[in-house]
């Protein structure tokens, strides 16, 4: 590549706003062929909305995208599709009634009006990706972290000259990190311009050739990767509030008040432990190894297929027909946009449904946009504006608008499902803060994740998932990356 | 807000210049006919309460649809509901018409409208058990309410009087729906309003209204906080049912003054129409009820003066439809997208 030839996108003066949001502030930015570029910024930092004006899914209010060095109107996905852009979302646009294979075979850029026999081609990344994903499994059976891995194979297919990844590494066990990056640094080097939009310092170190940071919807820092620490980037990402110290568990703990006995639900069998008042359990283990069932079980969405679960000597057991989740429950389920929330109904709605029977006939919902407000400026919900529907908040500030609701209630059991998922450093500090304080206070919490450091900073016991069952359980003394990462990955496969 | 009069201002355009293409079609003078239209339609007291005679039927049923769609069920059994609502009330009639009490009227009213709940509540059921597609099953009520209505007044219930032609004997005074001011214009229209307005504060503002959006939205986080949307299923069926009764009950009171078969012209389907134009509000769908009479009555009216072919009026029921829907359609597109 010639100095003299132009940039592969060039963003000039590009602004977006949603309502009174100004999601991009007048944004330059260049993209550059054989570059990996990653995109620093906290939740609702403008990332994902920059990226998404390049992909066409939105429209810039102001300011000009131009590839190869003329200005071009994006109009809808297809056109940036047929521009050689390809994207990775961090909400999945897979089929779920169809295979891993269909799916692929789908946008496989040289299929024609029939499916050929040779599926090889296809496939060839996913073996390297994720050779444990079956491709005659449909996508609906997979789990989240399996589904990015083949949302990602399938961008890679389609030979994108510019590939766009949203969060890529969010949901990743660190075996599949390392596997990521395995495939993303290639595609620079290939000659195509990559641009990873994340939060985690460690995807910067690892794949990045270059490094912008952005704030509140503009570009606060831009260097080579390298030429930063880490901790001038975070600062750059957060501004000038100071970085909120690791929390850790409380040290008092009381009497066992969890009570789970020989549990079985899906595929998971014979689940057995208890949780003491005051103590977080960890779960640990590789995505789709049964966590989602235990955890709907244990918060009692769904009904258990044997054995029980008592909280205080009473029972949480989910009968049939019983009216929604007992009260002294908090679930914070995994994807809040699908399972804990209702996506075009308000903040307020959102933040009172636990509570909605139990409202008046007619509620007063000038009170309860206030008390929604409230519990939002004190959760960081941002913008803490209670009439915008759940929708339309980033990620982070919907996990915490899922956890205003839940945890502000005072529960006795705190059933938090990757609680940090996609989340950035000062998203994260703030969740593990609500979620021991909670523990401080008296309750027992359950935290599932696949993020070991957060476990293992945060948790009192980290119990391992493998195959439905409890394979282990660590205190956290003598747990550790190694021991868990074994645990995890069973006699037969490698360690994380 | 603006967003709204704008793409009702470009549909009304749109049906103009496509309603003119019409009657050029047909070989008339377009801008004569459509300004016949406007005058039979609303011009005079005449027209316009006539207009309003058949919004109601028309309004009731919109009503009747909205409900359960805003739980996402798509029913299309207003007019099932609507002729059993008249069977029902008829039947009270029947029984009581040779008693003189002020209470004739309401009770044939009230059965009505449980009469038409029952209809709805049959395919709430069907679809709450047994996960029957409601939209199937409303489709196939119908043709039940309507053979039902028929089997009674071609039967038992016929009037000897009326010298073998199907129909009951006439409403009594002490049954019968109220005019308003002289004209044929009845007390179920100011039912309908009633119902227009208290239907949206309690669509919009109430804990029940809200509750079936959370369900319509996101049914696995409305099970978790313990809404039930099987109940909902049925109570919303059955509430949307007792309005298209009060619509069939209406009907045969006020303006036929009889059970008789032939009780609907449509109105269940016009009003599935009026309901998906009116974006399942309450509130608009009051309007555009109001608009849709005045074509039905300027399409009678210009058949018989202007000698334009019968179909006319249906065609043109349908381009205003086709345009509308094209139109909000656009609109959509041009808004900008969620998330």
């Amino acid at each position: 590549m010639t100095s003299a030839a132009p940039p592969a996108v060039r963003f000039r003066a590009v602004a977006k706003s949603f309502g009174p949001v100004r999601a991009v502030d007048g944004v330059d930015l260049e993209i550059r062929r054989g570059e990996t570029l990653a995109l620093l910024g906290e939740n609702g930092a403008g990332k994902s909305t920059l990226v998404k004006l390049l992909y066409g899914v939105h429209q810039p209010d102001a300011g000009a995208i131009e590839l190869d060095g003329r200005p071009v109107v994006i109009a809808s996905p297809a056109v940036a599709i047929a521009r050689g852009i390809g994207m990775v979302f961090q909400r999945f646009t897979l089929v779920p009634a169809l295979s891993v294979l269909e799916n692929l075979l789908l946008a496989w850029p040289h299929t024609r009006w029939r499916l050929g026999r040779d599926h090889a081609p296809v496939l060839a990344r996913l073996a390297v990706l994720a050779p444990g994903i079956d491709p005659a499994r449909r996508v609906a059976q997979l789990s989240v972290a399996e589904r990015q891995l083949v949302e990602l194979v399938r961008v890679l297919n389609m030979d994108a000259r510019c590939v766009l990844l949203d969060e890529p590494t969010a949901v990743l066990t660190p075996l599949e990190v390392e596997r990521l990056y395995e495939l993303i640094r290639p595609l620079a080097s290939q000659g195509r311009a990559v641009v990873m939009i994340t939060h985690k310092l460690a995807d910067v170190a690892a794949c990045a050739d270059r490094v912008v940071v952005m704030r509140q919807g503009r570009i606060v820092d831009e260097a080579p990767a390298g030429a930063r620490s880490d901790d001038a980037l975070v600062r750059a990402m957060i501004g000038a509030s100071s970085v909120v110290e690791e929390g850790t568990p409380p040290a008092r703990i009381g009497a066992a008040r969890l009570v789970v006995r020989g549990l079985g639900a899906g595929f998971v069998r014979d689940v057995s432990f208890e949780v003491c008042a005051g103590e977080v359990l960890g779960v640990a283990g590789v995505a789709g190894n049964g966590q989602r069932p235990l955890a709907e079980v244990l918060a009692g969405v769904v009904a258990p297929s044997a054995g029980a679960v008592h909280l205080d000597g009473r029972s949480l057991t989910r009968r049939d027909g019983a009216a929604g989740l007992d009260p002294r429950v908090a679930y914070i389920p995994e994807q809040p946009l699908d399972n804990g929330v209702a996506g075009a109904l308000s903040a307020t709605v959102n933040v009172a449904l636990r509570r909605l029977r139990a409202l008046r006939a007619f509620p007063d919902w000038r009170a309860e946009a206030a008390t929604a407000r409230e519990l939002m400026r004190r959760f960081d919900v941002r913008p803490p504006e209670p009439r915008l529907p759940a929708r339309a908040f980033s990620g982070g500030n919907l996990q915490k608008l899922v956890l205003a609701r839940e945890l502000s209630r005072a529960p006795d059991l705190v059933v938090a499902c990757y609680p940090t998922m996609g989340l950035d450093v000062a998203a994260t500090h703030a969740v593990h803060g609500h979620l021991l304080e909670c523990a401080s206070r008296g309750a027992s919490v359950v935290w599932f994740s696949e993020d070991l450091d957060e476990l293992l900073g945060c948790a009192h016991r980290i119990a391992v998932m493998r195959d439905g069952r409890i394979v282990g359980v660590l205190a956290r003394e003598h747990a550790s990356r190694q021991a868990l990462g074994r645990l995890m990955a069973g006699s037969t496969g490698q360690v994380a | 807000m603006t967003r709204a009069v704008l793409s009702v201002g470009l549909a009304v355009l749109a049906f103009v210049a496509v309603g003119a293409a019409f009657f050029v079609l047909i070989g008339k003078p377009p801008l004569t006919m459509l300004g016949a239209m406007l005058r039979f339609g609303f011009g005079d007291a005449y027209s316009v309460s006539e207009s309003l005679v058949k919004a109601t039927p028309i309004l009731l049923c919109a009503l009747a649809i909205i409900v359960p769609a805003r739980l996402g069920l798509l029913s299309v059994g207003a007019d099932g509901q609507l002729y059993v609502g008249a069977l029902a009330g008829t039947a009270v009639m029947l029984a009581g018409a040779a008693a003189p009490g002020w209470w004739l009227l309401p009770a044939v009213l009230v059965t009505g409208a449980l009469g038409g709940a029952l209809w709805g509540g049959v395919a709430g059921v069907l679809k709450a058990r047994i996960g029957v597609n409601e939209t199937i099953s409303t489709l196939l009520l119908n043709f039940i309410g309507l053979l039902l209505v028929n089997h009674f007044v071609y039967g038992s219930w016929r009037d000897p009087a009326n010298l073998g032609w199907p129909s009951t004997i006439p409403f009594p005074p002490q049954a019968t729906v109220p005019s308003l001011l002289g004209t044929r214009v009845h007390a179920g229209l100011l039912l309908a309003l009633a119902a227009v307005v208290g239907g949206h504060v309690w669509l919009v503002r109430s804990r029940f209204g809200v509750a079936l959006r959370v369900l319509r939205e996101n049914r696995k986080v409305g099970d978790m906080v313990g809404l039930n949307y099987r109940r909902n299923v049925i109570v919303t069926m059955a509430i949307g049912g007792g309005i298209a009764g009060l619509a069939g009950i209406c009907e045969a009171s006020a303006i036929q003054g009889r059970l008789q078969p032939g009780l609907s012209l449509g109105y269940g389907l016009t009003g599935f129409l009026v309901a998906w134009l009116a974006g399942h509000s309450f509130l608009g769908a009051a309007p555009l009820a109001v608009l849709i009479g005045g074509l039905i009555v300027a399409g009678d009216a210009l058949q018989l003066y202007a000698k334009v072919p019968a179909a006319s009026a249906t065609i043109l029921q349908g381009l205003l439809f086709a345009t509308a829907l094209a139109v909000s359609g656009l609109a959509r597109r041009g808004s900008p997208p969620r998330g």
